[in-house]
């Protein structure tokens, strides 16, 4: 019986499971959730997942969400196949662990509300300048850390790619397209280099294929 | 040479130590000094570089973030005390699931409610009420999924206890105590049980009575 993945092959949070699956060699079912027609607050999709989101899996009787959390348990569960995402020791899973925290409340937390204020909401109501300009200055205090972790680390993790490089995949996305932040990136030589490595594994040009940008 | 937590005083060290106290591991404590910028200074930041609480060194050993600090935790002293992670891959999943589920759905608007109603004054911003009401919303909206969710299920990740509930102890603490927002738990059933369950817990009684922010 093949994972059924429910959500949008274009939105972040799936993106994420998805390309855990495609490093890992997962096969998969994707079963499309329209986010332009709210499908993911209609109660059909609240029984996955209560909480009106994207993604949420169905695998047999196995039935899980938050991207990050299902990532970790096929990154488990299929340990011995594919990539290995999590490390071989408790110290170094640990160290996985504690970047994915990074990229949940430090990374993400201001990636989000850019991709937001710069790319969704001005189809309907105009840029909100001022908080943009003050996420911009969060996100470099934040981006100077990375610089200074990929000075002497090849990964977020170590000399190994994982699931804390993986997990920011999605949002370096919209920053390096359609938010207009690539500069940000190039302009700090260990980030654009890690960037450029990681956006070139084959199962991210996978995933790019299937999302047809 | 024991685990060593930094920030003990703060709710967010408090995940790591509930945890420690829970699986019965010896540990000390060294305080920071916000108030004072201590964390902003070079020794700090060289074991925790975004200059948050906690850090944690074990040995030879640096990890921050305190949830990557309770996982750690819970694995290497598996064998001893409660189970925090279940007992399958499958009940591992649960775990992760609601943890990550207070980490970007409950804590965010919790936290705006932490710093806007307990501490704007101390660290001088002026209290956005208008992101107060907000955060209230969201937070309710969160509440009623769990009180959905634990009118069927004991503990957030099923009969067990888990990380995933200890996770909530230092912000929801505040929540009922010093945001004075106890109504938000004590008016629903089911979430009002489970949180009169976890924070009886004699292990999270011990970190409040040694660890509680100074008035």
């Amino acid at each position: 019986m093949v994972v059924k993945l429910y959500g949008q092959i274009k939105a972040g949070n799936p993106q994420r499971v998805l390309l855990c699956f495609l490093e890992k060699g997962i096969e998969f079912e994707v079963i499309h959730v329209d986010l332009d027609k709210f499908e993911q607050k209609k109660p059909e999709h609240l029984l996955r997942q209560p909480f009106g989101q994207v993604p949420a899996i169905e695998d047999g009787d196995l039935k899980l969400f938050e991207s990050r959390a299902i990532s970790r348990y096929y990154a488990t569960k299929y340990a011995e196949q594919g990539t290995d995402l999590l490390g071989k020791t408790l110290e170094q899973r640990a160290i996985v662990d504690q970047w994915m925290e990074v990229e949940a409340n430090y990374f993400n937390v201001v990636v989000l509300p850019l991709v937001i204020n710069i790319v969704f909401k001005p189809k309907f109501v105009e840029c909100d300048v001022a908080l943009v300009e003050e996420l911009k200055v969060k996100f470099e205090k934040v981006l100077d850390v990375y610089e200074n972790r990929l000075a002497t680390n090849r990964y977020l993790a170590g000399a190994e790619f994982t699931l804390a490089d993986l997990t920011h995949m999605p949002g370096m996305r919209y920053i390096m397209n359609e938010a207009g932040l690539s500069g940000m990136i190039t302009s700090r030589e260990n980030v654009n280099r890690w960037w450029d490595e990681i956006s070139s594994r084959p199962a991210w040009k996978k995933l790019m294929e299937m999302a047809a940008y | 040479m024991v685990l060593k937590v930094y920030g003990p005083h703060f709710a967010s060290p408090k995940r790591a130590l509930v945890t420690l106290v829970e699986k019965g591991v010896a540990f000390e404590t060294i305080p920071v000094d916000l108030m004072k910028g201590e964390h902003k200074q070079p020794a700090y930041l060289a074991l925790q570089p975004f200059g948050t609480v906690p850090a944690v060194v074990d040995g030879d050993y640096k990890i921050f973030e305190s949830r990557a600090v309770m996982r750690y935790v819970a694995e290497k002293y598996r064998s001893q005390g409660p189970d925090l992670l279940g007992k399958t891959v499958e009940d591992r999943g649960q775990v992760e699931q609601w943890l990550d589920v207070e980490a970007t759905t409950y804590h965010p608007p919790l936290l705006n409610l932490t710093l806007h109603v307990m501490f704007a004054s101390v660290m001088g911003f002026p209290a956005d009420q208008k992101l107060i009401k907000e955060s209230e919303e969201k937070l309710a909206a969160v509440l009623d999924v769990y009180e959905a969710h634990l009118s069927k299920s004991k503990y957030l990740a099923g009969d067990f206890v888990s990380l995933a509930d200890l996770a909530h102890l230092p912000f929801t603490d505040y929540l009922v105590g010093p945001i004075g927002k106890a109504y938000m738990i004590k008016d629903r059933k089911h979430v009002s049980a489970w949180w009169d369950d976890i924070s009886s817990r004699p292990a999270w009684k011990e970190v409040l009575e040694k660890y509680s922010l100074p008035a």
